[in-house]
């Protein structure tokens, strides 16, 4: 490449450069690096190795042990790293199954541009106004779901479900995945696209059963989708935050506090900036790692 | 083509109009006095009255005056939009047609940044922008936003520029067009499909962020946050005034949701192939 070229390389690159090494690269690492020295509000001061992480695990608002260990006798909260994981685990494999389902019944639907509008009209709306959503629907009041428990006689039962310390990380949840599967349906309906109706054909003259070419030509033939909503629903899981804080800020007690909130809460409010910077240490080896298994894996079948 | 069944024709159907009864209830309390919406906003028996005054409060509600908050959205969401694309249409451009050396290098940290979450990023970010005087101000949300955007935006541009052809470049070049002129007579022209959907998500992805203006305006005065920001704060502790609420969130989600109706195909043209595999 000439000079000349490589200059005008430089120069068209630059603005992205800057961006992101200097909003982006620079203060990730200044997190990581920074979460091993000791804070004084927004101070720092020296360097102390792991303390900061060790104070982590010793702190119940990042995991409680005493409520883990007796599980299931006592409730949440388990601490915002295991609701985390909590939300991961329940939250990513619900949107891919509804998500393909939604594929699935939309694929040769009359009228399935507006029915998919439809089941992707959450995405567009703002997170905080999903978690105020969620908080209507569970109102004591004014809640659809507790007008429909009182419909068929569980009267006792109605309570603004968001207050219920056992039940409120279940019901933010479901509330995420009422508005990602949207999102899914998307990646797997294009992923339905590519696979042409002959290869079911074929495989139903040679006698399968549409349940065997579902699990046996479909789910393999949709890998690269598995692996998009994979990685792009972990992601999502980890870093959920808006949601949380504008329906219940963590609360009660926080029995839905998550990794999010816990690491706003630890740096705004307290002002324990190093035990801050080790959530987002911790948040970000997770977010990348989970990513990266996953995408060797998918590479390796 | 396999025959589709009536049976799962209706089944779709209803599950579609399901999942939209949540915001079909935010916008009826919205219209409804409260009286009506404590007795249940899907409630007709005992007559319906239209109550708006609600959306008056909330644009003029003095801690959080969502009149205000719309036009602050405005004025971040729009070069939130615009400049990361136009940083990320040259970066993609320049990646896919030259493949300097350090393409590999640069595409790998893109990548770490579009996997990993950028809210553990906000102690950094405040200290800095605090450093540097932009603390509390809506330059530091336009910036933060900008950002986080280049890395998907420039990893969508070079896979769209790499299924456009040199040919358009060498004819240009024939011509005699200069660098500049390919870019923004025959290279802009080309993406334009590209670059409607690319601005729709990023509208949308823009105007709903949260995190950030909390992070840089909150300490401010309410009249510098964005819309999305004041919808929280109306939220009081004990008692819900859910009409002042649902009419605020209403106000809040109707940009978004207009751009994202009218603008669908691009939307989803945008995030299938933002998500495609590489």
């Amino acid at each position: 490449m000439t000079k000349r070229l490589q200059y005008r390389c430089l120069f068209s690159l630059l603005p992205a450069f800057v961006l992101v090494g200097g909003v982006l690269l620079y203060p990730a690492l200044s997190t990581i690096v920074h979460s091993f020295f000791e804070w004084d509000g927004f101070t720092r001061e020296g360097f102390v190795g792991f303390e900061n992480y060790r104070a982590l695990f010793g702190d119940r608002g990042f995991i409680n042990f005493r409520n883990l260990s007796r599980f299931p006798e006592t409730g949440p909260p388990f601490g915002a790293l295991i609701h985390s994981i909590i939300w991961t685990i329940l939250f990513v494999p619900s949107t891919m199954v509804i998500g393909l389902a939604f594929a699935a019944l939309t694929r040769t639907l009359p009228g399935k541009q507006i029915a998919k509008v439809l089941f992707l009209l959450p995405l567009s709306v703002p997170m905080v106004v999903v978690g105020i959503v969620v908080y209507f629907l569970v109102d004591a009041r004014a809640g659809l779901f507790n007008a429909l428990l009182r419909t068929v006689g569980y009267d006792h039962l109605v309570q603004t479900w968001t207050n219920n310390p056992n039940l409120v990380l279940l019901i933010l949840i479901a509330g995420s995945i009422w508005i990602f599967s949207g999102l899914t349906m998307l990646i797997y309906s294009a992923g339905l696209e590519t696979i042409p109706d002959s290869v079911a054909e074929a495989a139903e003259i040679d006698g399968a059963t549409r349940g065997q070419i579902f699990r046996h030509i479909t789910l393999p033939l949709l890998r690269t989708s598995h692996r998009t909503a994979g990685i792009l629903m972990t992601i999502w899981s980890l870093k959920v935050f808006d949601l949380v804080y504008s329906a219940t800020l963590g609360g009660p007690g926080q029995s839905s506090s998550v990794l999010g909130i816990l690491l706003y809460s630890k740096s705004f409010y307290q002002l324990r900036i190093g035990q801050g910077l080790a959530i987002a240490a911790i948040l970000t080896l997770l977010g990348v790692t989970l990513s990266v298994l996953m995408l060797l894996r998918s590479h390796k079948d | 083509m396999r025959k589709r069944s009536v049976p799962a024709t209706v089944l779709t159907w209803t599950l579609a109009v399901i999942w939209i009864v949540p915001l079909i209830g935010l916008l009826a309390a919205s219209l409804r006095p409260f009286e009506e919406i404590v007795r249940g906003w899907w409630m007709i028996a005992d007559g319906v009255t239209l109550d708006l005054s609600s959306y008056w409060r909330a644009l003029t509600f003095r801690s959080a005056p969502i009149y205000h908050g719309l036009i602050n959205s405005l004025i971040i969401t729009v070069p939130s939009t615009v400049i990361p694309i136009a940083v990320a249409f040259l970066a993609g451009y320049v990646l896919s047609r030259y493949r300097p050396r350090y393409t590999t290098a640069f595409m790998g940290i893109l990548i770490l940044f579009i996997v990993m979450p950028s809210e553990a990023l906000i102690i950094p970010l405040f200290n800095t922008f605090n450093d540097i005087g932009l603390g509390g101000t809506q330059t530091a949300v336009v910036l933060v936003n900008s950002a986080r955007a280049v890395p998907w935006i420039t990893v969508f541009m070079l896979n769209y520029f790499n299924r456009v052809p040199t040919v358009f470049d060498e004819v240009a070049i024939i011509d005699g067009a200069s660098y500049g002129t390919i870019v923004t007579r025959v290279m802009v022209p080309l993406c334009v499909p590209a670059l409607i959907s690319l601005a729709v998500l990023q509208f949308v992805s823009a105007w709903n962020t949260f995190i950030w203006p909390l992070i840089f305006l909150q300490p401010t005065s309410p009249r510098n946050w964005t819309a999305v920001q004041m919808v929280p704060a109306l939220r009081g502790a004990e008692v819900v005034d859910w009409s002042l609420l649902s009419s605020a969130s209403i106000l809040v989600m109707v940009i978004p949701v207009i751009v994202f109706i009218t603008l669908h195909k691009y939307y989803v043209k945008g995030l299938v192939a933002g998500n495609e595999p590489h």
